[in-house]
């Protein structure tokens, strides 16, 4: 009898599952807080109790997740209408999916090593008595492209304003430049931080990140 | 379909029979190689590939893209960036030309001073980077024109 009935249940599932998250949900906290071992685990009354029981804190969760949902896609949008993203963070977050599932993070990860790396060199370059523009020039010209491979529309602009300096071996402007790159280098590190906190906070809670249309 | 983020959410839909072939993309039967000193574009290039069902090798500098080919592998479509350490994008196409090759070579660049020079060397097409999923599709069109 505990076969049909698990089997019953799972049908339910099944079938809910294509509706979205919520009963996704449900069997999930399920999973997290299983019977105790102690009862029978055949014991049919004390499954449909288990499971019935999530229905009141299931609602409040569901509830929780879509206002997260909703935050995440506003302050996504506020970093489009700021300048601070351009689309092709929006291209990175479609070539996410359930077989890459951390890929956005990974590349962004990458790009936060890689720009620090550099600004590093560009400040120590800048910092010589005679300096190499032809070396601070490259430094930059790679700061631009991985700025640009992620999206960082301010800081890949910063690096444009940068390297006309660097054609007129100019070092003041240079410096000013460097300045106003870090900048918005933190700034945009700072954002696209909170942005993934938002994401882990909404998978945490057993929702599912959602995706953003290029429609603005 | 179904659009769940989490690996435990995946193995649970397997296990119901939810998640089926409908999921993955069947694999094309073109080939490409990356050939990018910069691994956030090796990693995106890698997946926009990947992504369109195109199985493919990355490498690091034109020399390593010469290598590949002297041991005998061949592909369809060779993304090629222009500045690389050891051996660059315009050299390294030069030489492919010269080997023999006739696969698609695509520059992918941010360098407009050197694109004629580039196109020279013996490119098929030229996009201007970061390179997105609608400039490889405009390219593997072309692809499909001359194979």
């Amino acid at each position: 009898m505990f076969h049909q009935l698990f089997h019953d249940v799972l049908e339910t599932v099944r079938c809910s599952l294509a509706d979205g998250d919520a009963d996704a949900l449900v069997l999930k906290k399920h999973i997290q807080n299983p019977i105790p071992k102690s009862q029978k685990p055949w014991d049919s009354a004390l499954l449909i109790q288990s499971i019935n029981s999530h229905s009141r804190e299931e609602q409040t969760v569901s509830m929780e997740v879509g206002q997260m949902q909703r935050r995440l896609i506003e302050y996504t949008k506020s970093l489009f209408m700021e300048g601070i993203l351009d689309d092709q963070f929006l291209q990175l977050q479609q070539l996410q999916d359930e077989s890459n599932p951390d890929f956005v993070v990974e590349v962004v990860s990458l790009f936060f090593q890689d720009a620090e790396k550099l600004l590093n060199d560009i400040t120590r370059a800048l910092d010589q008595q005679s300096v190499d523009f032809t070396k601070v020039d490259a430094h930059v010209h790679q700061l631009k492209g991985s700025s640009a491979s992620v999206g960082a529309q301010r800081v890949k602009n910063g690096c444009i304003a940068f390297r006309n300096f660097c054609e007129e071996q100019n070092v003041d402007g240079s410096l000013r430049c460097l300045q106003q790159i870090k900048q918005e280098y933190y700034h945009v590190k700072n954002k696209l931080e909170a942005l993934f906190r938002l994401e882990q906070q909404i998978v945490a809670a057993g929702g599912s990140v959602p995706m953003m249309e290029l429609s603005f | 379909m179904l659009k769940s983020k989490t690996g435990m959410e995946d193995g649970f839909l397997s296990s119901v029979g939810a998640g089926d072939s409908t999921m993955l993309e069947p694999p094309t039967k073109i080939t490409a190689l990356v050939v990018d000193d910069d691994t956030i574009n090796q990693m995106i290039h890698h997946r926009l590939l990947d992504n369109l069902g195109i199985r493919n090798q990355v490498v690091r500098n034109g020399k390593e893209a010469i290598d590949v080919h002297c041991s005998g592998k061949n592909f369809d479509l060779i993304l090629m960036d222009m500045e690389m350490p050891v051996m660059n994008g315009i050299e390294a196409t030069r030489q492919l030309r010269a080997m023999g090759i006739r696969s698609m070579i695509a520059g992918v660049s941010t360098n407009t001073r050197e694109r004629e020079n580039f196109m020279k060397a013996g490119l098929d097409d030229y996009q201007e980077k970061p390179l997105t999923t609608s400039k490889l599709v405009s390219i593997l069109h072309k692809v499909h024109k001359d194979g």
